[in-house]
């Protein structure tokens, strides 16, 4: 957003109320462009999964995508918790789908229209949230089917005795830290990347603004940058939503099966 | 930045609108749509494997009906083999006993040939000698003057018929 000449890389994080206005005193629930992308990922989400419904025996190319987005998850899970982990595909899906998808539709090039697509995911609120649900899962599925014995998942197999105390310690705090390294991976990854891509965009606006020549030599080289940036930021949304996944099956594996 | 400035401001706003999707995308996505996308992959490797397991089961049944089949050939084979022989075995006796036939048939006639050649001969020996015995009474009487019985004629001509 231009102001005073000035592209500020930080103005596509804004959450703007799109209906009402913010309390000044803070916590209002109102619908704004955040609200708004959330909404635009579950209707993609949706319009996604009816593609894969027609059940077909020779699936299409749209069911064939649907079943492998679903294998690849089912696969995920099973492999990383195993029979037990069924019941966790749904909660798995869904962040993982989410995550994707809000973070593909924080791509979308609408802006070359006037509008302005919202990353989701770039808020720590967001991805902190989301973080914490894991994190529960975790916390709740391990004290419900282990009780206190949980706690030795913070003792390796073999750890000589008066080593416990120390590793006990050590193994609480990187447990503790998961939820957090969850949520700044996703939230900083989405940031940085977004904020790179403005930052390359607003050179190139700002070298065909400076001439010819200062195009030629600043706009060019950028604009080659921002198409490969483009590209990795794809891969960097995929990723990003698998390894929020992976991990959270990962953490919910040390929970059921302790050890 | 916003992020962080705008944390106190939208936090709940933010939290709230993303468990309201999460939940929808969790019991209105994730629990109904998936389990089904989920059966038809099932049912489709399903389906597979059965239709892999009846090809197997026919594959199988199509060895049975080969291997009978060859079976069923060899002992035709064979029972062909034994007929011919029996019908060539057959004839061959058949031809024995006509040829043997037709040798008896011809043996007979060669000895009723014979045995009537053998007659003939007898009696043109007989008319032979009596014509001798006439001629030798004859020739006597011609000569001689003398009467020569016809015992006594008969048994010189013999005689020398005998000697040939």
């Amino acid at each position: 957003m231009a102001e005073g000449g000035e592209i500020d890389p930080m103005h596509q994080f804004q959450v703007e109320p799109l209906v009402g206005a913010w309390d000044p005193a803070g916590g209002s629930i109102v619908f704004t462009n955040s609200t708004m992308w959330m909404l635009i990922a579950l209707a993609a989400i949706w319009l996604f999964m009816w593609g894969g419904m027609k059940r077909e025996l020779v699936p299409g190319r749209w069911q064939l995508a649907v079943e492998g987005l679903t294998g690849f998850i089912n696969n995920m899970v099973s492999t990383s918790i195993g029979p037990k982990g069924k019941k966790y595909i749904p909660f798995v899906f869904t962040i993982f789908m989410f995550i994707l998808f809000a973070n593909m539709l924080g791509l979308v090039p609408i802006g070359v229209v006037g509008g302005h697509p919202f990353t989701v995911t770039s808020h720590f609120v967001i991805t902190g949230t989301m973080a914490i649900m894991s994190f529960s899962i975790v916390l709740a599925v391990g004290f419900w089917k282990h009780g206190l014995k949980f706690f030795t998942l913070f003792i390796p197999h073999g750890t000589p005795l008066p080593m416990v105390p120390l590793i006990f310690m050590i193994e609480l705090i990187s447990f503790m830290v998961r939820p957090f390294s969850l949520a700044l991976r996703l939230f900083i990854a989405m940031t940085a990347g977004h904020i790179l891509l403005k930052v390359f965009g607003s050179f190139i606006v700002q070298g065909m603004n400076a001439g010819a020549e200062y195009g030629l030599l600043v706009s060019l080289p950028s604009f080659l940058l921002i198409v490969f940036i483009s590209a990795l930021e794809l891969l960097v949304c995929a990723i990003q939503a698998y390894v929020f996944a992976l991990l959270t099956t990962l953490y919910i594996n040390d929970a059921e099966n302790l050890h | 930045m916003p992020q962080i400035d705008q944390v106190m401001i939208s936090y709940a706003s933010q939290i709230v609108s993303l468990l309201v999707v999460l939940a929808i995308i969790y019991f209105g996505i994730a629990k109904a749509m998936l389990p089904k996308v989920q059966d038809t992959i099932d049912a489709r490797a399903k389906r597979v494997s059965d239709d892999l397991a009846a090809a197997e089961t026919a594959h199988q049944r199509a060895d049975e009906i080969e291997e009978t089949y060859r079976n069923q050939m060899n002992d035709a084979r064979s029972d062909a083999n034994g007929v011919t022989t029996e019908a060539k075995a057959k004839a061959a006796a058949e031809n024995d006993k006509r040829v043997a036939a037709a040798d008896e048939k011809l043996d007979a006639k060669l000895a009723e040939a014979e045995a009537a050649l053998a007659t003939a001969r007898t009696a043109a020996l007989a008319e032979i000698e009596n014509v001798a015995v006439e001629a030798t009474q004859d020739i006597v009487a011609k000569v001689s003057g003398g009467t020569v019985a016809a015992a006594e004629a008969k048994k010189a001509v013999k005689e020398v018929m005998a000697n040939g």
